[in-house]
């Protein structure tokens, strides 16, 4: 082997080395930092199971907007071509580069008590900002691409003539989407699906902007933690963390597992979260 | 045997333009023709897969498509049976679940369609691979199960694209075997596309062979070869084709060749243009001009031995080119390379004249 080869190895070696413990350090520090006995006591407090239902509750409704709104565009986008394709499909994906507190301000000035639809939502009655409806909203604003990238990507790489094939059998459109489209995009979409999720749970920036850290009503994990580090209460702090890494670390897992056992001697591996962006809070 | 299904078509493609009529009768129609002539267009546009600029669709009166009048049956309503190359099953459904897909879940019960996908299982027999997935499934497998789904929901009208490339001669033997009984048994008008005549035959009824979207001629295969209606034609049969001027002489005809070569001599009566048509097992190689009967002889240097099967073709080099069959034995017996100069021999009733029609020589 030649000296600036053996050179080499040991550089990648050393790289390795450091990106795991740059990566692994915090995690474990989490659980370490303080006594785990204080951690399971924190985690009994009624602030961190206040934001763990919060976080819950308007992830998931957030995701089930996601998936009804999402997935029709997604599946339009994938298989039709169309003028404004491209306009439509970057506008899916500005929220993806756009920062969380623009996300946030922008939705305050839609959607707040002076903003563009302020005076007509007032009219009927309807106050969105500092609501878990607004914690819904910041949520499947930002994470939305998470999906709809995947789903794309999924519809557009279906064998197409399989449609057409359902279609001969006697399956009109619709029920060709539910029957053959669906199944085959069925990976990527549980793929997409996860991502927007995991990042709905770490969404803080538009959350906090536009429906603000109210416990027990908008105050999600994210935003617990922060307050409770703010007011100086490390331990409870890093309690609510440990929680969204458990959380965090299960939907991983599962969303895994789901695909590895939906695949049937399948071919392609688990690329969808490697591919992908990080999660940007 | 009356029409069942006419279908006239003319779509511009980015690469050329199809201008089709053909009709079928209750027969097994193949196109035949090279990649890029039309033949799926037209298989996508009888199916509703595609929308042609103009064109009708009628089968058994009714009309399933009718740009002037501005009828479009939807595909699903078509009853029309689609056989991808490859099967195209989906691969997220067993095979049973594949077969059943096109069973109309309104009109039957559960029970009923248990039976039947039990029963179409069962006749193509494939029983025993009904919780296979597709990806378990050898290639003659996969297409014996994508015509049983599309069998299974009663298609009036039955499509196959491409059913026996890609696959291994033996294979192939074996699915085309099959797909003539089952074509034969199914009494329907079945349009299959392929690029190669030798595998359609004994397989179709008749023949239509595509040359750039259009359909150059149609006939039985035995008529194809027998009398190809151009040199296109006569190339995808596997003839030896070329253009010459016949004179009566008594009792045989004496054909001058291209670029005056000849002249050749045959038993068929015609006068002035013709086509001549020479089938290369017709055709003898020896190493010096034998004597005998065979009127007809060409020199030349072998371009090339290809063997088919337990014969070889041999490509002579002569004027014009020429083709010949031989048995290997005689490829050894002549120690044939590609170089060696030998004569190319056939008797007067090898020579076949056919009317020179179409623009190409």
């Amino acid at each position: 082997m030649r000296r600036v080869d053996r050179l080499a190895a040991v550089a990648v070696g050393l790289a390795t080395a450091v990106v795991i413990g740059f990566v692994a350090l915090p995690i474990l520090a989490i659980f370490l930092r303080v006594p785990a006995s204080t951690l399971l006591a924190e985690l009994h407090s009624k602030a961190a199971l206040d934001a763990l239902r919060v976080s819950l509750k308007t992830s998931l409704i957030a995701l089930a907007v996601i998936l009804v709104f999402g997935t029709p565009v997604a599946y339009l986008l994938g298989t039709k071509r169309f003028r404004g394709a491209g306009a439509l499909s970057l506008l899916l994906e500005l929220p993806l580069v756009l920062p969380p507190a623009v996300a946030g301000i922008g939705l305050f000035a839609a959607f707040g008590r002076f903003g563009l639809l302020g005076r007509p939502l007032r009219a009927l009655g309807i106050e969105i900002p500092f609501t878990q409806a607004a914690v819904v909203m910041a949520l499947a604003f930002v994470a939305m691409p998470f999906y709809t990238r995947q789903a794309v990507a999924a519809f557009a790489s279906m064998d197409e003539r399989l449609l057409g094939v359902s279609r001969t059998l006697g399956a009109g459109r619709t029920e060709t989407f539910f029957r053959v489209a669906v199944p085959m995009a069925a990976q990527g979409l549980s793929a997409g699906a996860a991502l927007a999720w995991a990042r709905a749970l770490g969404e803080f920036g538009a959350t906090i902007l536009f429906a603000g850290s109210l416990q027990g009503k908008t105050q999600t994990l994210p935003l617990a933690i922060y307050n409770r580090f703010s007011s100086g209460d490390l331990g409870a702090a890093l309690a609510i963390a440990a929680m969204l890494v458990a959380v965090s670390v299960g939907l991983l897992a599962g969303a895994r597992l789901l695909v590895r056992t939906r695949r049937t001697g399948g071919s392609a591996g688990w690329v969808p979260f490697s591919r992908s962006n990080s999660l940007i809070g | 045997m009356g029409a069942v299904l006419e279908v006239e078509l003319a779509h511009r493609l980015s690469r050329l333009d199809l201008d089709v009529g053909m009709e079928a009768g209750r027969e097994t129609l193949a196109l035949v023709g090279p990649s890029g002539a039309g033949k799926t267009s037209v298989l996508r546009a009888i199916a509703g897969l595609l929308a042609p600029d103009r064109g009708r669709i009628v089968h058994q009166g009714r009309t399933l498509l009718d740009t002037a009048a501005n009828v479009s049956v939807a595909l699903e309503d078509r009853r029309v049976g689609m056989v991808f190359q490859d099967g195209a099953l989906f691969p997220f459904l067993s095979v049973a679940g594949n077969v059943g897909y096109g069973i109309r879940r309104g009109d039957r019960s559960r029970r009923e369609r248990g039976r039947r996908v039990a029963e179409v299982l069962e006749r193509f027999g494939i029983a025993r691979l009904a919780r296979a997935r597709p990806g378990e499934l050898s290639g003659g497998e996969r297409r014996r199960v994508a015509l049983a789904r599309a069998v299974a929901s009663y298609p009036r009208i039955l499509l196959l694209d491409e059913p026996l490339t890609s696959l291994d001669p033996v294979t192939k033997a074996e699915v085309a075997a099959e797909l003539g009984t089952r074509l034969g048994e199914l009494n329907l008008p079945a349009i299959l596309v392929s690029h190669d005549f030798d595998d359609v035959l004994g397989l179709a009824d008749r023949v239509a062979v595509m040359e750039l979207g259009r359909i150059a001629q149609t006939g039985t295969p035995a008529e194809l070869l027998e009398s190809p209606a151009s040199a296109f034609v006569a190339a995808l049969t596997g003839v030896n084709y070329f253009r010459g001027t016949a004179v009566r002489r008594g009792n045989l005809t004496e054909v001058g060749g291209p670029d005056g070569s000849g002249p050749f001599f045959s038993t068929d009566r015609a006068e002035g243009p013709v086509g001549v048509v020479v089938r290369p097992w017709e055709v003898a190689l020896s190493a010096a001009r034998p004597d005998g009967s065979a009127l007809n002889a060409m020199t030349g240097p072998v371009r090339r031995v290809t063997p088919v099967g337990n014969r070889a073709r041999v490509s002579l080099d002569s004027r014009p080119p020429i083709v010949a069959e031989v048995t290997e034995e005689s490829v050894r017996h002549l120690r044939l390379e590609p170089g060696m100069t030998l004569v190319a021999t056939w008797k007067a009733t090898g020579t076949r004249l056919v009317p020179a029609s179409g623009s190409r020589g």
